[in-house]
Formats: C-alpha cells, structure tokens, sequence
C-alpha cells in the first residue's frame, strides 16, 4: 500500500472509522489523449460511475489533454455525451454531473512539445489552489505506444512527477500494449524506470478490472474445496478461451501492426492463466500477488526454437467472408487498412505446458479469434475421469461418461459452473452431465462496476494487484516472441483459412485430437 | 396463470404469476412448482434459464401497503425469499398463507425472488392461538445457509413477538431508529428509545444491525472525514471545541445524535451531559476531549429548509471552523485549509436502503459505539 493512503489510515481518526470506503486522498487525473475513444467510452464515464457511488476523493479535478483547441466547455460538452451514451447508469443525472462537470478541464498541447508540459504544470498547480487536490497527481495515456517515451520523458523533465516517497504521489497509467516484443518491452522499461519508480507505475490490462477475473482468486483461496484437486493429479487439461465475434470494427490500420497473438494472448489471457495457475499468495497484496503470477510465466515451457516443431504447437488462422449470427461478413483482407495480402493472424490457438510442480505433464490449451461464433471469453477446467466406470451409459449415450468440467465463464454471462455426472430418474443407473451454476446476475442482479472503474480507483488508491508489473510483461513477451518469430519467418500458405462465424481453422481442431481432445462446444 | 407487471425503481418487476393463496404445509411445494415452469417457460423461448439463487431471508412484518412495494422493489435489486407476516385487525382469526414469485432484470442479471405472505386476522382467540404458530410457519420457509435479517418496517420493535422469537436466530437485524414512536412534540421521548436497541445490541454481540439513520448519515460521515485527509492536518479534531448540528426534522433527532455519537466515538470523548442551552430551541452538552478538556456539544432546528436530519455540521478548534452544509442538491464542503467544494447528492428509496443495508454497508462496527455514544446524549442510558 502506498505511504500517502496508509498515513490516511492511521493519523486521521475519523477516516479510520471508514476505512472499508477506499476513498482515495485529494488528486487531479491527467488524461493525454482527451479527445480519443478510450476516454469518451471508458474512463471519463468510468469516472461519473465513481462520482455516482461515491467513492471519488473529496477534492478530484480531470484534465484532458489533446491537440485540438475546444477549451474547458467544449471538453464538457463531449464528456456529457460520453456520459449520457456509455456510463453504466443512465441517463445520467443532472445535479450529479453538474458537481462532476465542475471539476473537468481541458488543456490543449502537443505531447512533443515541452511548453504543454510547462503550461499544464501551472495549470495543475492552479488546480489545486482552487480545488484542494493537494499536489497528488495521476497521469493516464491514453495515447499511441510510440508517444508513452515522449510523455513520461516530458512529464520527468518539467518536474511533473515526484519520485519521492514523501510528499504529494504522482502515479502513471500506462495503457496496453506495453511494448510490441520483449526488446521493445525492456527499452519502454527503461524509460519508465529513469522517470518513475516501479511502485509509481500502473500498467493497465482492464480485463484484471472484470470482476470474474478478480473472483478467480477469490474462488480458488477463500475456498477450500477447490484447491487440493487444483493440480496434475485430477486435472486433465485447461481450455482457455477469448472468442470475440466481431472482426477488427474498422480498426484493420492497428491490427495489422499487432495481430491476435500481440492484441490477446500476451496481455488477457496470459493474465487469466497466471490467476487460475498460480501459487497462493502470502497476501491479497500488489507484490504477493505479482510473484506468484511472475512465477507461472517463468515456468511456461519455451515454444520450440524450430518453427516446423513450433507449427505443432501452434496453429493461426485468419478470417475469410462468412456470417456470423446470421450476418454477411467480409473477409479480413477487405477489411478498411488492411493489405490484400495480409499474413496477419485473426486466430490463434496453441498448445502450452507450465513446468512446475503443480501442473507437471497438465496441457493447457489457448484459442483467441475474431469473427467467431460468438463472444465468449472462459476458462475451462476438465478433470480427469474416474478410474473405474461403474454405471453404463445407458440414456446418457455418448455424454454418459464426460468428465466433470469447472468453467469459469469471463464474459458475458459471467458465472461459474460445475458439470458433474447425474443419475437420470428412473429404474436404471444411467447417467447425464448436468450443470450446477453460479450466476453473477442472478446473484447479485445490477450490473457489476465495469473494469475502468475498479482499476482507476486502486490507482488513485495506490493499489497495484491489478495492475501488471514490469517484470511481468517482460516474462511474456519472452515467450509470445519466439511464436511471433515463427510466424514472421514462415508465411501461411492457406490464409485466409477459415470463415468468419466458424470456430477457427480445422487445423485447431487437428491440435487437440492429436491429444485424443476436443474443443468445448461454447 | 396470469402475469402482470410494473415498472419499480432499477428495474422492471415481472410479477410472473399473480399471488396465490396456498396452505402454510404447502407453501415450499407451490413456490418449488412455479419456479419450475418459469424454468421451463424460459427453455421453451430459449431465454436464460430462470433459477432461484437467494442471497437472503427476509423476515418482515408490517402494514401491506407499506410492505408490498417496499418487497417489490427490493426484489429488482436482490434475489431474497421475503416472508411477510401481516396482522390484520379484521378477519376470522385464521392463519392464511399466500405465495408469489419476482423475477426482475433481463437476460444474465434475471433476479428471481419469493414473497410468502403469512395473514392473521382478527383478535380473538383463534387469532392469538394462530399469531403463536406463525414464528413456526416462518422457521420452515427459511432457506438454509442462506443470511436471515429481520426487518422493522416501521417503528423499531424491540418487543415484537416475531423479534422475541428471532432475534438470536437472525444474523442482521434492519430498522431505522428515526421511526422510534414519540408522543411528544420534541421528540425527546421517543430518543430514550434508543434506550432499548442499545440493549439489544449489548444482549447480541454478534447481530450485525444495520440502521437506515445511520446508512443516510454515511456521505457526512465521509465528507466530514475528507476535512482532515492529507494534506490537512488532523490534529484539530483532537481539539476540537465546539460542534454544531442543525437538523432540518422535527420530532426525533436520530440522525444529529448519531453523527455526534460518530464524532465522539472516534475522538474518544466522555462523560457527555446536557448542560443549559444558549439559545431556546437548542440543546446543548458538553462532553470531556481525550485530552481533558471539553468540547460543547449544540443540536438546533431549522425546519424550513431541506428535511435531512443533518443539514449543517459545523466543528470548530478555536477560531478555526470546518463545516458541511446540505441543501436538497449538494453537500457544501468549507474547511479552512481548502477552497470550499460541493458534492451532489440524492435521496434513496427505503427500498435502495434495505439493499445497502442487506450489503457491506449494513456491517458497520462503528455503529454501536456512535449509537451507545448517541444514548448517552439522548439521556435513555447514564455511563
């Protein structure tokens, strides 16, 4: 936990009595990249939520900060729409947004120039004369990779960021990706780390925010059934899956620079994995938590060096035209910004084994796509059968003998459901998978805080668990560059080679049946 | 089956069948049967399957007009299985029982709740004879391992047979202690009332109770805490010399007592007793600082502005002065160390309160202190 939030705890008797609030000390957020998408949708509506339930500080001002001249007002406006169009709960209400407006300021700059940093600095400073935010500062970058160097850069040098422990925090947000291979990674590290000290520093990966990501912890270490069959003993193999069933929505210019591998598999799902594998924690805290997951990267088995040998491991697809839920889609290579003959991957799936004790010999297998069936995004544990069958199948047919299967569904309907062998009713002994559910809405009803939200306010808080370390991202890319080196190396023959609204190309299928394995049917 | 529908606060309350009266040894099998063919009804269009997935027991009694929509609204937010017992003054003095299922909200969020209602009516003997049967009724319904409060709706009842019965079986108890019946104007005597939770919650230590009072107290708790986070100094409130409260209610001065019960607890004040009043209209206490000295203690009213219970708090350490000020929009905040802010705020329903009553908020271990702290000022106990 930061300094600043624990002398709040402990000097001021009144917030002592509130200490289950996580109300943040007095601070002023700096958006870069005001005007782009990522703030209209998410965070200035991410912010309103907070404003709504209470839990932004009593004194918080946000400054955007982007190229384009439209002045305090002009910023309020659009944020009001974003609001009204994005926020969880709307539409929005006028006495709450009139008291959040009243705290938005827009700051128009060039991120390359030095004077937005100086003007900005004096902005800051007028800030928190008129609204008491005390000095602390959030800085959040929302902007293209090859400007976060430029930014911080900037940030250190106009005496913007207090590296100190003492005094008022600065703290950077620094969205993905972080880097685009691990050479790229270790050099944006290094700039980091010249300006910012680790603990300053918070990477975002909003599927941490997501509350079944959170609860992933929660299952596995508040409960204590789960964890002794958690292991090589009773686990067959663990499917993980990120379907999205749209294909790149006009954004074929970045994708073609990143594909499925880069966009998904280094940062979301690399993180569900390190949750549902990693060793119990000493504590719910940032640092506890983050070795553990650094651990599981580190034990990841290296991709073959050869690719012929890598190619058995790892399968890629990209989209042809199709229908996905009944509606005509084209095929990524006409997609806007991307090449006639784009080798850029659309699907991946791969085979991965993590070499420690606990999941010794355990496949784990991982597909990401686009223009899929449909949006899914789970983590599928199958246990192995029991040794000996004592019932037939009988009514069950082939389902008679599945094996229990523990999913923990990310999105959408997020849930957690056990599928175990019943008896049918009746004179016989046969048997039929059912599921028992756990359902968050039905649970728990309203809609649960969207990522943003939560992630923003450890920020403020000082909270690092959900936030992804250094070292981290670093042990990822270590792994994902040596696939990526494969595909750069060896062009796909077959691309496009699957149609959009198929569950990827047949070869994804071939890389479990070699195992005697299939895909869940989602 | 009949459905019918109404559109309550979140969310739309799709009452799937209408209520039904059933026979009190019947009660689990009916609500078991309905829930199954909305299940079915469900699978047949193909919609997210339809399940019951409580949260809590609900134990209520109270006036239907009150109680009805109040579990109404209360199901769009929170899957409960709410048992009514309404006691009617006329009727044949049988015990009646009736059914209805709640499923609220669309798609994955579909909330599914039940509401038993259990009726006396009448004052006879065969109603007395039933009233004694109906803790039996309720005992039966409730889920198991699921969490059971026990809810005055309305005034608190402490003497209440069902809170007799239920009390060491519950883990939550709700009320709102603003409701504690006065006959005079003043509401003074309807404050020594708090005489009797304070007991309860001496006799329960483990009864987690959740008081609306002091759940709408909760955003002036935290504003007022907000006045001494870094960078402000805190150690003021160690010296603090005078606090004022004004409250924008008549009657019963829950909400004031509490917030000084709060500042007290935290503070570690003592010894408060009701001193002479400055003005007519106040009421004044002094109480004994931590560090010996004193600190004076005024509750005043202003009934024409906003009706809150608090609508000023004012702190003052020698010529230094915090204060928070409410009006029907905004909380005020001044402080001497930083430009004055304001926050917005807005009114809840009952129904909104019982929700967060039933969630993290209604676990609040600085409650009894504030409250013990809050009696002592009331004069309904001596230290």
């Amino acid at each position: 936990m930061d300094d600043s939030v624990a002398n709040v705890e402990l000097k001021n008797p009144l917030r002592d009595g509130l200490r289950g609030e996580r109300i943040s000390a007095p601070c002023a957020m700096v958006i870069f990249g005001a005007s782009g998408d990522l703030t209209k949708r998410k965070l200035v509506p991410a912010l309103y939520s907070l404003a709504r339930d209470r839990l932004l500080p009593s004194a918080f001002s946000v400054v955007g900060v982007a190229r384009r001249d439209i002045g305090d007002e002009g910023f309020r406006g659009q944020m009001k729409e974003s609001c009204n169009q994005f926020a969880r709960r709307r539409p929005i209400e006028d006495a709450l947004w009139t008291g959040f407006a009243e705290g938005l300021f827009y700051h128009q700059g060039n991120f390359s120039e030095p004077a937005t940093y100086e003007t900005l600095k004096q902005r800051l400073l007028e800030l928190d004369a008129q609204r008491g935010t005390g000095g602390n500062r959030i800085f959040y970058l929302s902007v293209p990779p090859d400007e976060y160097p430029i930014i911080i850069e900037a940030l250190g040098k106009a005496g913007l960021i207090n590296r100190s422990k003492e005094g008022p925090f600065t703290r950077v947000i620094i969205e993905k990706p972080f880097g685009h291979d691990l050479g790229s990674a270790q050099a944006l590290n290094h700039t980091v780390h010249e300006t910012l000290r680790e603990d300053q520093t918070f990477r975002i990966d909003h599927y941490l925010g997501k509350e079944t990501v959170q609860n992933i912890l929660v299952f596995r270490f508040a409960n204590s059934i789960w964890e002794p069959l958690w292991n090589s003993k009773y686990v067959d193999h663990v499917q993980l899956t990120v379907a999205e069933a749209i294909g790149v929505e006009g954004r074929g210019g970045y994708f073609e620079g990143s594909g499925i591998l880069r966009d998904m598999v280094q940062n979301h799902m690399f993180q569900f994995l390190c949750m549902m594998a990693m060793e119990p924690p000493v504590a719910f805290e940032a640092d506890a938590v983050r070795d553990e997951k650094l651990k599981v990267l580190r034990s990841l088995r290296p991709m073959p060096e050869d690719p012929q040998a890598l190619f058995r491991e790892v399968v890629r697809g990209q989209y042809a035209a199709g229908s996905v839920a009944g509606q005509e889609r084209i095929g990524y290579r006409h997609e806007k910004g991307v090449a006639a003959d784009s080798k850029v991957e659309t699907f991946v799936a791969m085979r991965m084994y993590i070499d420690n004790w606990r999941w010794a010999g355990v496949p784990f297998y991982l597909r990401a796509g686009k223009s899929l069936p449909k949006r899914v995004s789970e983590i599928a544990i199958q246990f192995k059968t029991p040794p000996h069958t004592l019932f037939p199948g009988g009514q069950g047919g082939s389902r008679a003998h599945e094996p229990n299967v523990l999913n923990i569904r990310i999105q959408p309907d997020e849930g957690i459901a056990l599928k175990f062998l019943s008896k049918v009713p009746g004179p016989t002994m046969d048997t039929v998978p059912v599921p028992m559910e756990f359902r968050y809405g039905t649970s728990f009803g309203a809609e649960p805080p969207e990522a943003y939200e939560r992630l923003i306010l450890d920020c403020m808080l000082g909270d690092g668990t959900l936030f992804t370390r250094g070292d981290e991202v670093e042990a990822s890319w270590r792994f994902i560059d040596r696939i990526q080196k494969a595909f750069a190396v060896s062009s796909p023959s077959s691309f496009p080679n699957y149609a959009a609204g198929a569950w990827g190309p047949e070869a994804a299928d071939e890389l479990l049946a070699r195992d005697g394995r299939a895909w869940r049917r989602l | 089956m009949t459905a019918s529908g109404a559109k309550d606060g979140g969310g739309i309350v799709a009452r799937m069948e209408a209520r039904t009266e059933v026979a009190p040894d019947r009660i689990e099998v009916a609500l078991a049967q309905r829930w199954r063919q909305l299940a079915e009804a469900a699978a047949e269009r193909r919609g997210p399957p339809i399940t019951r997935a409580f949260l809590w027991n609900l134990i209520l009694s109270g006036e239907p007009a009150v109680t009805r929509p109040l579990v109404d609204e209360l199901a769009a937010e929170l899957p409960t299985r709410a048992i009514v017992f309404h006691r009617l003054d006329a009727g044949a003095g049988a015990l009646r029982s009736f059914v209805e299922t709640k499923v609220s909200g669309s798609g994955a969020h579909t909330v599914g709740s039940d509401e038993v209602t259990i009726e006396v009516g009448g004052t006879d003997e065969l109603a007395r004879a039933a009233i004694a049967r109906v803790p039996s009724v309720i005992r039966s319904l409730l889920v198991p391992d699921a969490l059971t409060a026990l809810v005055w709706v309305g005034a608190p009842a402490s003497r209440d047979h069902l809170t007799r019965v239920f009390l060491r079986d519950v883990d939550r108890l709700i009320l709102d202690s603003r409701r504690l019946p006065q006959s005079d104007p003043s509401g003074a005597d309807g404050e020594l009332g708090l005489k009797d939770m304070l007991a309860i919650a001496e006799r329960h230590p483990r009864l987690e109770i959740a008081d609306l009072a002091w759940l709408g107290v909760s955003p002036l708790r935290g504003l007022a805490a907000s006045l001494f986070d870094p960078p402000s100094d805190p150690s003021p409130l160690f010296s603090l010399d005078e606090v004022r409260v004004l409250s924008g209610v008549a009657g019963v001065q829950v909400r004031a007592l509490l917030i000084l019960g709060w500042l007290g607890a935290r503070l570690g004040w003592s010894a408060p007793r009701q001193v002479r009043a400055e003005r007519e209209g106040e009421r004044s206490f002094l109480a004994t600082r931590a560090d010996g000295g004193e600190v004076r203690l005024v509750l005043s009213t202003d009934l024409s502005g906003v009706r809150h219970g608090v609508r000023r708090l004012e702190l003052a350490a020698g010529a230094r002065r915090w204060s928070l000020n409410r009006d029907s929009e905004k909380i005020e905040v001044c402080s001497p160390d930083r430009p004055p802010h304001a926050h917005p705020v807005r009114s809840h329903t009952i129904a909104e309160r019982l929700a967060e009553a039933l969630g993290r908020k209604g676990r609040d271990e600085h409650y009894r202190p504030a409250l013990a702290f809050a009696a002592l000022l009331a004069g309904a106990v001596s230290e």
